[in-house]
């Protein structure tokens, strides 16, 4: 069977049976009990789908996003989420659009702790969303700007990805993840224009704070109430890696419990604050780890067919110049990103694509860094971005699907819009890592 | 008959919940090991090796004892592009089909995952790791999720066939 | 169908692509290998138990990835000596019986005696002294040995070996003797030498497939990897761990050998570490018996 056919048979019936309703995770799960059934020896396949489902879930890659959810969880139900926001409010209240630019901020911040998105929307998702909606942020102004800036968590050191792409590909970890900062923060920069812009020709979608004059002293003291005891927080992720202490997944538990101290020494850690805070964090872990050991499996049954080394023989196949091809190889992974996950494009396709870029002589950190943002987009990709489904596990009731899709869009469009500059303009990429490894 | 279903069904209830405490309690767990390494480690002190793999199991148990609760509730994600417009005939459709493929899936992992389980218990099979666990115990927390998850399904089938829209 | 523990074009599996290659033209219409990829389509620590159970029909995997499945697998790296040594012994012929009892069929082994294991560190080191308290990250397999050398070994995914060797959360780690150039240049001081242990790749085969084959079929296949296949292979890695090695040195690398009684001591404390690791977990006497065919 040509690649396509064989995709569209098995994306087929997955369309259809998420499209009917049947929960995400299920629908993985009938696909991928059926393929297996089907292509690797009828009851076999399944008992290694059983296999396949229990290696996928009990990683330790995966901890990092259900310890994110308690920090979020418990920054929202203590308050001090809602506490930095009004905080904000009185500093910036006129300035439109200004949490969805903090979420920009907070994602580059949380971004220097985790490579792993997912972790970042967990947090983000959970701590801000509910109090951005009562603030009347419409879903493009709340959603969006999670979704967008949670991917930066790969492109700003430390990340996990970056590191496995440097193991996979046989190149310079240490010159990837100095390559990708400048790519990161052009992202960054990208979504900043594209809020405030939106803001200016749409002010409805993120109101102002009618601000009553807030006296300046007041001001200071709820930064110092509010604000700088988060210092503490930060600390005890970012800090603790950069001081050697623990590791990136470790520094995911100290934030954790960095943040149920904070509510406690507030007082606002109430016996019932803390149940809530680890029973709905352990739900929405549940939740999105189903859905990612159930895209993990699937991931495993399309590159058994061998369609998706088809679909890279197919692009390598095409009769054009040498840069297109590798421009070809970008979207094509940011396109495997839709339905597939990250991990699993990366050991399909660098293994081919980094020695190819090497024999038409470009610059294969260049080419990483590209590659990596292609990894980003696509987890935030519709249909079956795994990041729209952990954003739609943290949403507040009511957000649809369509909701996280529109949102999502604007921000895919200014990624691949860092992709076509890193492009045409290699010295973004290049020129940092000259200069530090001169 | 409508009485004892609804007693087995508050039985089943009451098991979910538990099941889904449980899973919270263990994330609870697993934080503060994973917080209690790192903190003995700064302080000079060794490395407790076992808390990595603890934790891997953790979250498996976590993901299997919380889904048939999720199930209950109606609370996993769902796209819900075309569902949600459905008028209550079609609605009522769709949900016995989902409500079918649902308990077929789960049943038929339930079924299987025994039998993995049997069969690494039988051959003593254990994990490659630093804890050498036998490996059944971790493989039987699948049945024990999709089991639970097929008897949910099973009630929404029935509760489908009797034309209550869920 | 086929899976491999590593991605399709990773080095690891050059004398893999070749074995498929040459049977499917030596038994062509007998025997056809499909070679379906690596970790991306079947998790590495599942894929003996996927050829157990049928799911997959072949394997090209790690010793130490399936040693819960088959205790004693892991003894393919516990020697010093080459294939033709080994080869001359019983010692396939035994893990052959010892693989039939968890129904898994070994064909034979895909060698790579250069391949061994080496300690990478931070800083600086001058001996095996050195090395106590030091936290170095680890396989499962290498545990007993970093303990038995006084180390702390640390298990951490391979994504955050670079992050937390940077940092300092882990002083070194234990690797083969390729690749580490390109990717932890400038983070490396030190490369304990000799390495330890050897690499050999067992080739496992479904027992149901192997069944339908004939007796002489199954013979021959057997034949063409122990004989003629394997002998090969033993000694292609030569030229790229001379390349790496260069490619080490240039990143500032400093190859430290121990002296010989040292490295005597080193290689000793290594076997006998994995060893009472193996008697532990398989048998003193299997573990024994396997020994006395492994030393030197
Ligand atoms: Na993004
Ligand atoms: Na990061």
């Amino acid at each position: 069977m040509a690649w396509y056919v064989t995709i569209a048979v098995i994306l087929g019936p997955l369309f259809v049976l998420m499209g009917l309703g049947l929960p995400v995770a299920f629908a993985f799960l009938a696909v991928n009990l059926v393929g297996s059934y089907i292509l690797m020896g009828g009851l076999s396949g399944v008992e290694q789908l059983v296999l396949n489902t229990i290696d996928s879930v009990s990683s330790f890659t995966l901890i990092p996003i259900a310890l994110f959810m308690i920090m979020g969880e418990a920054m929202f139900r203590s308050g001090i989420a809602i506490d930095l926001m009004d905080t904000l409010d009185k500093w910036f209240g006129k300035l439109r659009g200004r949490l969805a630019l903090m979420a920009v901020g907070g994602g580059v911040l949380f971004s220097t702790l985790t490579g792993n998105s997912m972790g970042s929307i967990a947090l983000l998702g959970s701590s801000l969303t509910p109090e951005m909606e009562k603030r009347g942020y419409a879903k493009p102004m709340s959603l969006g700007p999670i979704l967008g800036s949670s991917g930066l968590a790969i492109m700003i050191p430390p990340s996990s990805l970056a590191v496995v792409l440097g193991v996979i590909a046989e190149i310079s970890i240490g010159k990837v993840l100095i390559g990708i900062i400048v790519p990161g923060l052009l992202m960054a920069l990208l979504y900043i224009i594209y809020i405030l812009g939106r803001c200016h020709l749409q002010p409805e979608l993120a109101p102002p704070f009618d601000v009553p004059k807030v006296p300046f002293g007041e001001k200071v003291s709820a930064t110092v109430i509010n604000i700088l005891p988060l210092a503490f927080v930060v600390f005890s992720v970012v800090g603790v890696i950069f001081l050697g202490l623990a590791t990136p997944s470790e520094a995911a538990a100290t934030g954790a419990f960095a943040t149920l101290i904070l509510a406690a020494a507030r007082r606002r850690l109430t016996p019932k604050v803390f149940g809530d805070t680890m029973f709905s964090s352990a739900n929405i872990s549940v939740m999105v780890l189903l859905i990612v050991s159930g895209a993990v499996t699937f991931s495993q049954l399309l590159a058994f067919t061998g369609a998706t080394y088809g679909m890279v023989d197919a692009v390598l196949a095409l009769e054009i110049s040498d840069s297109a091809i590798v421009f070809a190889m970008i979207m094509l992974v940011a396109f495997m990103g839709m339905f597939m996950g990250p991990l699993p494009i990366m050991l399909i396709t660098l293994p081919i694509f980094v020695p190819i870029v090497l024999q038409f002589g470009f610059d294969p950190i260049w080419f990483a860094a590209m590659y990596l943002v292609a990894i980003e987009t696509g987890a935030t990709s519709p249909p079956f971005g795994a990041a729209l489904f952990v954003m739609k596990a943290v949403a507040p009731i009511g957000t649809t699907m369509a909701d996280i899709y529109r949102a999502a869009v604007p921000f895919i469009i200014c990624d691949l819009l860092a992709i076509l500059l890193l492009f045409f303009f290699p010295a973004l990429v290049t020129y940092p890592v000259d200069l530090m490894f001169r | 008959m409508d009485q004892s279903l609804d007693k087995l069904r508050h039985i089943f209830s009451r098991l979910n919940l538990l099941c889904a405490i449980l899973g919270a309690a263990l994330l609870f767990f697993i934080a503060t090991i994973i917080c209690f390494e790192v903190t003995v480690r700064a302080f000079g002190g060794s490395s407790r090796l076992w808390v990595i793999e603890v934790s891997e199991y953790a979250l498996l148990f976590i993901t299997f004892l919380g889904a048939p609760y999720l199930l209950e509730k109606n609370a996993h994600v769902v796209l819900d592009l075309l569902y949600a417009s459905l008028s209550r005939k079609p609605r009522l459709i769709v949900q016995t089909l989902n409500a079918g493929i649902g308990f077929a899936v789960c049943g038929v992992l339930t079924v299987v995952g025994i039998q993995v389980v049997l069969d690494q218990f039988s051959t003593g099979t254990r994990e490659v790791t630093v804890m050498r666990p036998l490996s059944w115990w971790i493989t039987a927390s699948l049945p024990l999720g999709m089991g639970l998850m097929s008897v949910q399904f099973l009630d929404q089938l029935v509760r489908s066939f009797r034309g209550e829209v869920l | 169908n086929a899976v491999t523990l590593a991605p399709k074009p990773v080095y690891i599996n050059k004398p893999f692509a070749q074995f498929v290659e040459e049977v499917n033209e030596k038994f062509a219409g007998e025997i056809e290998i499909t070679w379906r990829g690596g970790p991306e389509v079947m998790p590495p620590f599942k894929q003996a138990e996927g050829v157990r159970n049928g799911a997959m029909g072949m394997t090209y995997t790690s010793p130490s990835y399936y040693q819960g499945l088959v205790p004693t697998s892991g003894t393919m790296n516990l020697s010093f000596k080459n294939y033709d040594e080994i080869s001359a012994t019983d010692y396939h012929e035994r893990m052959t019986e010892l693989h039939a009892e968890k129904d898994l069929i070994l064909v034979g082994e895909i060698p790579a005696t250069q391949l061994n294991f080496q300690i990478y560190m931070k800083d600086e080191v001058s001996g095996l002294e050195d090395l106590k308290g030091k936290r170095i990250r680890v396989f499962p397999t290498l545990l007993p040995l970093v303990q038995a050398l006084g180390a702390e070994p640390i298990v951490l995914p391979m994504g955050e070996i670079f992050t937390a060797l940077e940092r300092g959360a882990i002083d070194g780690y234990m690797q083969g003797p390729l690749g580490q150039a390109e990717q932890f240049g400038g983070l490396v001081k030190t490369v304990i030498q000799p390495g330890v242990y050897r690499a050999g790749f067992p080739v496992l085969v479904n027992k149901d497939i192997w069944a339908e084959m004939s007796p002489d079929l199954q013979q021959r296949l057997t034949t063409f990897l122990r004989d003629d296949f394997a002998p090969r292979m033993d000694s292609i890695w030569a030229e790229d761990i001379a390349a790496s090695r260069k490619a080490m040195e240039e990143a500032g690398f400093k190859f430290l050998e121990l002296p010989a009684d040292e490295a005597a001591r080193y290689e000793k404390i290594a076997m006998d570490a994995a060893w009472d690791v193996t008697a532990a977990n398989a048998g003193a006497d299997i573990a024994a018996e396997l020994r006395g065919m492994l030393d030197k």
